[in-house]
């Protein structure tokens, strides 16, 4: 075992919000030193989004970014400050990769545009996250994440037929353009390895979104068939059932028949032949699901997710965060990670989505809590060979004019 | 016949993508495998995607074009050529001794092995990590799994939809006191796939700097609740368990979507700071913007109900384009709902060639297809190959990269090792659009679907 996938590869982060700061986590997770530089009047804008303990904002207790910001350290910088844009310059000489998910205005308005930084570091990897990309008629629109679940599809297919479409839970689209942007940033250095050039990676979070639609998007560039929110009625087993204590979704997926799937529920009356064809459940569908419904009441979801296991069913329960909490699949695959904050103390959080045998990363329990604002000031800009006069002074410019930050 | 896509015969173009030179194996089946592959093979590796005839990837059903079933159906489903383009296609019976053999022979010559069978499947075949390591040392294999390789779940099946369930996502979905809804039916596939993307990535790193191979366990669980960090941090803070809100957002008001003039037509409208605010006053320039309770985000959260109501009224008889060419032009976040059709044909997406045509042969003919998710601004991609037929690269792999003979090769055609045609051609007949549009499961129907894409046959693409 030889460390981490990423040991000794340098990342400027100068990200805010989610998409940014979670492929920057992605990296720093798995091994990269991430140097995380923040706007000194504030920081990143995710210091001011809950969850927060007990609801109270603290700019160092936000759930949100302390989760987005493992295994970095943290520097502040007033880029729009010429002292400030030339330690960052400084940086830009030796790292490998810069990460940023500022509105595609913004770099070049700050003379940090690809080119200029390729000039002082050819082998630079710029990775540049943004809800519409770096060209295209919408580059320059503002956007959030309700605006790009409208906009890439998803929303038009999501919920009730008859109410107004409703949005996946939380930030799913900005993490999505998070572990995409974290992958080109890996295509990317590995050209580099080979070759010694660098490039600019360009994300575009509208695309991410649009992406899983998937089948949906073909069933129109196949056949003209325009998707939207589907009617409830004759499809009662895609959507979640109400059991004992919460609910279990009761898909029958595609391996098994209606008969086993008739038994495994504990339904006879189901065994009928006019039941037997999707067509006919379909046409039936009011008493296949009194049938079931009240046979689902019987047992816990949990009761049901592993009795339907049994069977080759792959029914999954509706899990809440307490559930997952507790499970015993996450606990017994050392899922959670647990480590000490100054403003937060200790905290389980999520860790890794996949376990590597050789390249365990940060995730085991050499965990780096989220920083400080700034508590990596002094230790950077010394490594950089500032005197600690300069140091002194950089970190005084802590005069900022207002938002040049937009969400997302 | 395009020209095959050896290493050699690419020349130089495939020796300048970052992933020339690797070669993936890749038994995958459906979509969240395939589709994790996808971009690596679009950026350069040479992906040998192993199918059988007697089990063919079962993405290859659908959807068919123009909902028409004919001649060799299995290799013309949409799904299918989406995510497989670039790729080899080898047919190989893993459940001969020679189907294994030859498996493990291509395994010495390669770089990664990419599955997503339950654990169980590649343990009885022999061909686990494990086993794999002994013929190749340095060997990357990526098991993607619902539940992860390990644990008590370890066997347990899930789908895209049941993974939404239990990451999570589908109780945190739905109307604020309404039930939870499932989402997007594959999103956790895409989701699985781009982890998986970068786990092979990341592996491929470390092996360029250390010469290790390694073994990576993917569980799309994991892969899903990572997404949801902020609400568990929530219950690890504040033993509070996050429940639904529908559209709208804690810290910002008004965050929603409003009807629009049309059948099923809405807009989101987003205020997220003061500014912003200010800027959608002057855009409406109405009476009721102009409270003063209203300009700060505090005021705003509390009227939240009253403001939606009359935003929605203000919405109602406007075009849902306009509204957001409107309020975009004075700077508010603002999104129209968009379905299939305006996604797959939106001037945006054409700016940026996300969706790029392929030049299928009859009755596919040309399609448009999506790019990779990253884009590596400094990478010429090449045209995209079509995705194999079934065992279209047999010869190619066997007798060009495994170096067996004619009579070899034909010796294994005979004994069923390897094939072209699936032992069941069934597919699956596609509903008929007309129906489905009359049952209410489709929005709409396009017979001129092909014009709106400027696909039609004859036309220039």
């Amino acid at each position: 075992m030889s460390g981490a996938a990423l040991q000794d590869v340098k990342v400027i982060d100068l990200t805010h919000h989610i998409a940014g700061p979670y492929c920057a986590k992605l990296l720093a997770d798995f091994g990269a030193d991430v140097i995380k530089v923040e706007r000194p009047d504030g920081g990143d804008s995710a210091r001011r989004l809950g969850p927060f303990p007990e609801d109270i904002p603290h700019p160092e207790k936000s759930g949100l970014f302390l989760y987005l910001n493992t295994n970095k350290r943290g520097i502040t910088l007033n880029l729009k400050d010429p002292k400030g844009r030339a330690v960052l310059l400084d940086m830009v000489r030796d790292a490998d990769i810069v990460v940023e998910n500022f509105s595609p205005r913004v770099m070049p308005s700050l003379g940090l545009d690809y080119e200029t930084l390729s000039e002082i570091n050819p082998g630079l990897v710029m990775t540049s996250i943004s809800s519409f990309g770096q060209n295209g008629r919408y580059r320059d629109y503002r956007a959030s994440e309700l605006a790009l679940y409208a906009l890439g599809g998803m929303a038009y297919v999501t919920g009730e037929y008859h109410r107004e479409p409703v949005k996946h839970g939380y930030n799913q689209a900005q993490y999505l353009g998070g572990m995409a942007a974290a992958s080109g940033t890996v295509a990317a250095l590995l050209q580099r390895w080979r070759n010694g050039v660098g490039q600019q990676v360009d994300v575009s979070i509208l695309e991410c979104v649009t992406s899983t639609l998937f089948s949906s998007v073909l069933e129109y560039t196949y056949g003209g068939m325009v998707a939207r929110r589907q009617p409830k009625e004759g499809s009662s087993l895609r959507y979640p059932a109400q059991t004992k204590d919460g609910y279990i979704l009761p898909t029958p997926g595609v391996m098994g028949d209606w008969e086993t799937y008739a038994e495994m529920a504990g339904v006879p009356e189901l065994h009928d032949p006019k039941f037997d064809t999707p067509a006919g459940r379909q046409l039936h569908s009011d008493e296949v699901d009194s049938l079931l419904k009240s046979k689902w009441l019987e047992q816990t979801a949990q009761e049901w997710f592993h009795h339907a296991q049994e069977w080759r069913f792959p029914f999954a329960p509706v899990q809440t965060m307490a559930d997952i909490a507790e499970s015993p699949q996450l606990k017994e695959r050392g899922f959670f990670v647990e480590f000490p904050h100054p403003a937060v103390g200790t905290l389980r959080y999520p860790g890794a989505p996949f376990q590597m045998s050789e390249s365990p990363g940060r995730n085991g329990q050499q965990v780096r809590a989220a920083p400080l604002l700034g508590e990596h000031n002094e230790e950077v800009f010394k490594s950089l060979g500032y005197s600690a006069q300069d140091v002194e002074a950089l970190t005084a410019l802590t005069q900022v004019p207002s938002s040049t930050k937009g969400e997302g | 016949m395009p020209a095959l896509s050896t290493a050699e015969g690419m020349g130089g173009v495939m020796q300048n993508l970052p992933l020339s030179g690797i070669r993936i194996i890749e038994p995958g089946q459906v979509w969240a495998l395939p589709y994790a592959i996808n971009p690596l093979a679009a950026y350069g590796a040479e992906v040998i995607k192993v199918e059988s005839t007697i089990r063919p990837d079962s993405s290859r059903g659908g959807p068919q074009p123009d909902s028409q079933v004919e001649g060799d159906a299995w290799n013309h489903g949409g799904a299918y050529h989406e995510v497989n383009r670039n790729k080899l296609g080898l047919s190989l019976n893993l459940n001969t001794q020679r189907g294994k053999d030859l498996f493990k022979e291509l395994v010495n010559v390669s770089d990664v092995v990419a599955q997503n069978f339950p654990p169980r499947v590649m343990r009885n075949f022999g061909l686990d990590y494990p086993e794999l390591k002994k013929i190749k040392k340095d060997i990357i294999v990526l098991d993607s799994t619902a539940y992860g390789s390990t644990g008590p779940w370890q066997n347990y099946i899930g789908y895209g939809s049941s993974i939404q369930a239990v990451t999570g996502l589908t109780y945190l979905t739905g109307y604020e006191g309404g039930e939870p809804v499932q989402g997007g039916i594959l999103y956790n596939d895409i989701l699985g796939a781009l982890t998986a993307t970068y786990a092979i990535l990341l592996a491929i790193a470390h092996r360029e700097r250390t010469g290790e191979g390694q073994w990576i366990d993917l569980s799309q669980y994991q892969s899903g609740v990572v997404q949801l960090g902020e609400a568990f941090m929530d219950y690890t803070m504040n033993e509070r368990i996050p429940t639904r809100r529908g559209n709208s957002h804690p810290s910002f008001a008004p965050y929603g979507l409003y009807p629009c003039s049309g059948d099923d037509a809405w807009v989101a409208i987003t205020i997220t700071s003061d500014a912003e605010w200010m800027n959608f006053r002057r855009a409406v320039g109405e009476q009721w913007v102009d409270d003063v309770e209203l300009e700060t985000t505090e005021g705003r959260l509390t009227h939240r109900k009253k403001l939606d109501a009359d935003i929605g009224k203000w919405t109602a008889s406007r075009d849902k384009h306009e509204v957001m060419r409107q309020l975009q032009s004075s700077g508010v976040a603002c999104g129209a709902v968009n379905n299939t059709r305006e996604i797959t044909t939106s001037p945006h997406l054409g700016d940026r060639d996300f969706f790029r045509v392929s030049n299928h042969p009859s009755p596919i003919g040309p399609r448009p297809h999506a790019s990779p998710l990253f884009n590596l601004m400094g990478v010429q991609r090449p045209p995209d190959r079509l995705a194999p037929t079934l065992g279209q690269h047999n010869r190619y792999v066997i007798c060009d990269i495994l170096g067996y003979n004619n009579e070899q090769y034909e010796e294994l055609e005979e004994a069923q090792v390897i094939g072209q045609i699936p032992d069941n051609q069934g597919v699956t007949p596609p509903p008929d659009p007309e129906a489905l549009l009359r049952m209410g499961f489709l929005a709409e129907y396009d017979r001129d679907y092909k014009k709106r894409l400027g696909i039609e046959p004859g036309e220039k693409v």
